[in-house]
């Protein structure tokens, strides 16, 4: 119904000759990437498809989902930020991709912020997990734990500037512990600190509800506390570290769209408006849900706003 | 309500069941053939098509290019020496080598036989033990893992070349070349010497590529052959080995399939290093080790059915723990999740027909593969009795494709020329590659695990006081000492060595 509307408005567009203003807002027109700068299956991937899927249907064009992953995130966002703002070439932005970025590389070819944010379509809550026969039961034994006996504390690192090294800093910046003492496992992904906690190889773990979602079925591991905004669905028992007095240690990676600089306010509305409708509809709720992300919708300015405070909290946490 | 493996067999049996079976191996045993496309990249992309499909038919057709391509990479191994798969590296070697004998479709089909025990056997293991030893893979920590591979490079590097020096020498060098770029852990870059390409580092494709299928070329070109066999080859029946060759054949290929399978339940095993270390057991309890890298076909047997044993492993932490082994693997996972399935042991319980027909299609999957590959022996057998003239430009053609595929830049195909022009030197002054190959494999997982052992309790003590690591560690320095020993007390043995480094 709504869609023979817009159609007959579209033509409408297309019939009236002249009328300039009415024919630019017929968006869009041609196919859609949306760059991934991660592999094809993980988290963010997946979320972007599908949205991409539902997009097309609702739109008629194509939405293609491409992968360019490595390189932390670097060729991904240089594309998009030298693509044409036409409407044609998007990101499938992030924490790790836009806040946490110029600090984990130097001499960026481009600004954070000069892209054009256009929304938060959803957000995974860093997840702290220990090992099922670890004798912490919450995340204040582990506090404790790490006030007391830092040196022999060991934590899962990704190494670089991440959310898993971020909730953990907050932690220990939250219990005013020196970051230094700990050690720091350093390991390659999310999916192997997991491993490394279901295997009791180190005291405390963090990850994401999709990569602890198995062990946790298994009894491998314990999740002592969710640092997100709310309880986790699917782990209704676990309190969120703000329910234990650390509302601090909130650390969410989130998943939004942005664009290349100065994309037209017309494409961004079109882009607002479909996905503010695409992420109530309960079928993409579930499909997100399925995947470990939980749909949740922000507009640009929120979205900015939203970079500029995660990207003061990353200097500060692992600034120089 | 007791599912079990015949009412999965039965439902993957269906007609659509078996259509996403076929098409999943036929585009499986194509990016196994084409270098630089692997399991991983075939199944990324087809990943938006599998939502689109119902779970079983997405499962399937994924499960199907994992082992097709594990199949297809050592199609071009044995017959061009270009090895497909990381995996197929060892293959080439007496695979090609049969090949030059005019023995290409014996190589290929005990190759395809030895695939499909190590698949059967494997599908069998993973529906008996199944989630009974996957808890084998959360015991291995870093200090495991660094025995494990030490004692690999010990077995491997120890049997390889004339002289022990130039063999660590030459892992060392591989290792060094597999650290440039981006370091895994931190992110920190090294060794790029302020080159942006340098900063990806060195693919192992592009450096396969060139190390066998361009070297080979060159020095094809020097050696002036017309072609890689040209004697006459016989028809399709006489191909297929019998006797006792084939007797010699089925029994590597099923301690193969032992070593690759309880290998492969380790998160993060190569397939090609239990290949490597399966080759190196068939050259050690043979009685002609000195046969070996001209043409034996436990030699092709062993490592084509350790490698596929390695990838059916995987599949016991996938399932019971959700834990991927390879990237391939992952994305396997991936497809489970968006199809609403969390691996675990509750998946065995509250989906127990998926999980069941899963299984099935494993075998149904082997079964498949071996029908579309055994008659194609005979075809793929002429092409060692093709011109060189026209062959070797064709080699060198997929070689640059296949070295540009992965990553889509020009650097690596500058890479595979260079890197064939190492392996041409190498062969020249005879020097083997094996333990180049090793470094730049291992050198990764060795260099992790050593850096994460030691940030666990800050000294290397740790080594000593976890006995899986003690006692890999061990076997690893008796190993050492008893090659040593052996090779100063027996002329012949360090003969034998010196030999069968030489033959490629």
């Amino acid at each position: 119904m709504r869609r023979d509307v817009l159609r007959a408005l579209a033509i409408g567009a297309v019939l009236l000759p002249g009328s300039a203003a009415v024919a630019q807002e017929k968006y869009p027109t041609k196919p859609i990437d949306l760059i991934v700068p991660f592999v094809a299956g993980a988290s963010t991937d997946s979320s972007a498809r599908a949205v991409a899927q539902v997009l097309e249907a609702r739109w008629g064009v194509p939405v293609r989902v491409i992968n360019k992953p490595g390189g932390n995130t670097v060729p991904a966002v240089t594309e998009v930020m030298a693509a044409k703002p036409d409407g044609t070439t998007f990101l499938v932005d992030n924490i790790a991709s836009s806040a946490m970025l110029d600090t984990v590389v130097k001499n960026l070819p481009f600004k954070v912020t000069d892209r054009t944010f256009v929304a938060v379509t959803s957000y995974t809550p860093m997840m702290f997990i220990v090992h099922s026969d670890s004798p912490f039961k919450t995340l204040k034994d582990a506090g404790e734990a790490l006030k007391k006996d830092a040196e022999t504390f060991t934590w899962t690192s990704l190494g670089g500037v991440g959310a898993q090294d971020m909730v953990f800093r907050r932690f220990a910046a939250h219990l005013g512990v020196d970051i230094k003492r700990p050690r720091a496992i350093a390991l390659k992904g999310g999916q192997e600190a997991v491993t490394m906690t279901a295997g009791g190889h180190v005291t405390l773990g963090t990850g994401t509800y999709s990569s602890i979602a198995a062990p946790v079925g298994a009894n491998k591991i314990r999740v002592l506390a969710v640092a997100g905004p709310e309880r986790w669905p699917q782990l209704a028992d676990v309190p969120t570290t703000k329910e234990v007095g650390m509302a601090d240690v909130e650390t969410l990676f989130w998943i939004g769209i942005s664009g290349p600089p100065a994309l037209p306010g017309h494409i961004v509305a079109a882009w607002d408006a479909a996905l503010k409708e695409v992420l109530a509809d309960k079928a993409v709720q579930e499909k997100m849900l399925n995947v470990g992300v939980l749909a949740s919708y922000e507009n640009a300015t929120d979205m900015k706003a939203r970079v500029e405070r995660d990207q003061k909290k990353t200097k500060e946490l692992f600034g120089q | 309500m007791d599912i079990g493996l015949l009412a999965g067999l039965a439902n993957a049996l269906t007609f659509a069941n078996f259509g996403f079976a076929l098409i999943g191996c036929l585009l499986g045993t194509l990016v196994g053939i084409l270098p630089g496309l692997g399991p991983a990249s075939a199944m990324a992309i087809l990943l938006p098509v599998a939502l689109h499909l119902p779970p079983e038919g997405a499962i399937i057709i994924m499960a199907g290019i994992y082992y097709g391509a594990m199949y297809g990479g050592s199609t071009t191994a044995i017959l061009m020496n270009i090895p497909g798969e990381v995996s197929s590296v060892i293959t080439a070697q007496d695979g090609f080598a049969m090949t030059r004998k005019g023995e290409a479709g014996q190589a290929l089909a005990i190759a395809g036989i030895g695939s499909f025990i190590a698949g059967m056997l494997g599908t069998a293991a993973i529906a008996v033990i199944g989630p009974k030893v996957a808890d084998l893979a959360l015991r291995f920590g870093p200090p495991e893992y660094f025995g494990l591979i030490l004692f690999s490079m010990v077995a491997l590097v120890s049997f390889a070349g004339s002289s022990l020096i130039a063999g660590v020498a030459l892992g060392v060098l591989g290792m060094w070349l597999a650290s440039v770029g981006t370091d895994p852990l931190t992110g920190t870059q090294r060794l790029n010497f302020g080159s942006m390409q340098l900063m990806q580092g060195f693919d192992i494709v592009p450096v396969l590529v060139g190390l066998f299928g361009i070297a080979e070329v060159l020095f094809s070109l020097e050696q002036k052959i017309s072609s890689i066999y040209s004697g006459k080859l016989g028809s399709w029946l006489s191909m297929i080995p019998r006797g006792a060759q084939l007797t010699r054949g089925l029994w590597a290929a099923a301690r193969g399939t032992a070593i690759g399978f309880v290998l492969g339940l380790l998160p993060g095993m190569l397939p090609a290093l239990t290949a490597y270390l399966s080759y190196d057991i068939e050259k050690q309890i043979s009685k002609t080790p000195e046969k070996f890298g001209t043409g034996m076909i436990e030699g092709v047997a062993a490592p084509e059915a350790a490698n596929n044993a390695t990838a059916m492993a995987g599949f016991i932490p996938l399932l019971s723990l959700g834990i991927p082994t390879s990237p391939a693997l992952a994305i396997m996972l991936g497809t489970l999740m968006i199809n609403g399935l969390t691996p675990g042991p509750m998946l065995f319980q509250s989906q127990p027909l998926l999980v069941w027909t899963v299984i099935g299609s494993m075998l149904l999957a082997n079964t498949v593969l071996l029908i579309l590959n055994l008659p194609l022996v005979g075809l793929w057998a002429r092409i060692s009795r093709v011109p060189y003239h026209v062959l070797g430009p064709i080699v060198l053609c997929i070689c640059v494709v296949g070295a540009y595929a992965p990553r889509n830049t020009m650097f690596d195909v500058w890479v595979a020329i260079l890197f064939g022009v190492v392996g041409y030197v190498m062969r020249r002054l005879a020097m083997p590659l094996a333990p180049l190959v090793l470094g730049f494999l291992l050198g990764p997982m060795f260099e992790q695990a050593l850096r994460q052992s030691i940030a666990m309790t800050g000294t290397p003590a740790i080594f000593f006081t976890r006995p899986i690591s003690f006692s890999l560690i061990v076997a690893a320095v008796l190993l050492l000492g008893f090659t040593v020993v052996l090779r100063r007390r027996s002329h012949a043995v360090s003969g034998l060595i010196r030999d069968s480094a030489t033959e490629v």
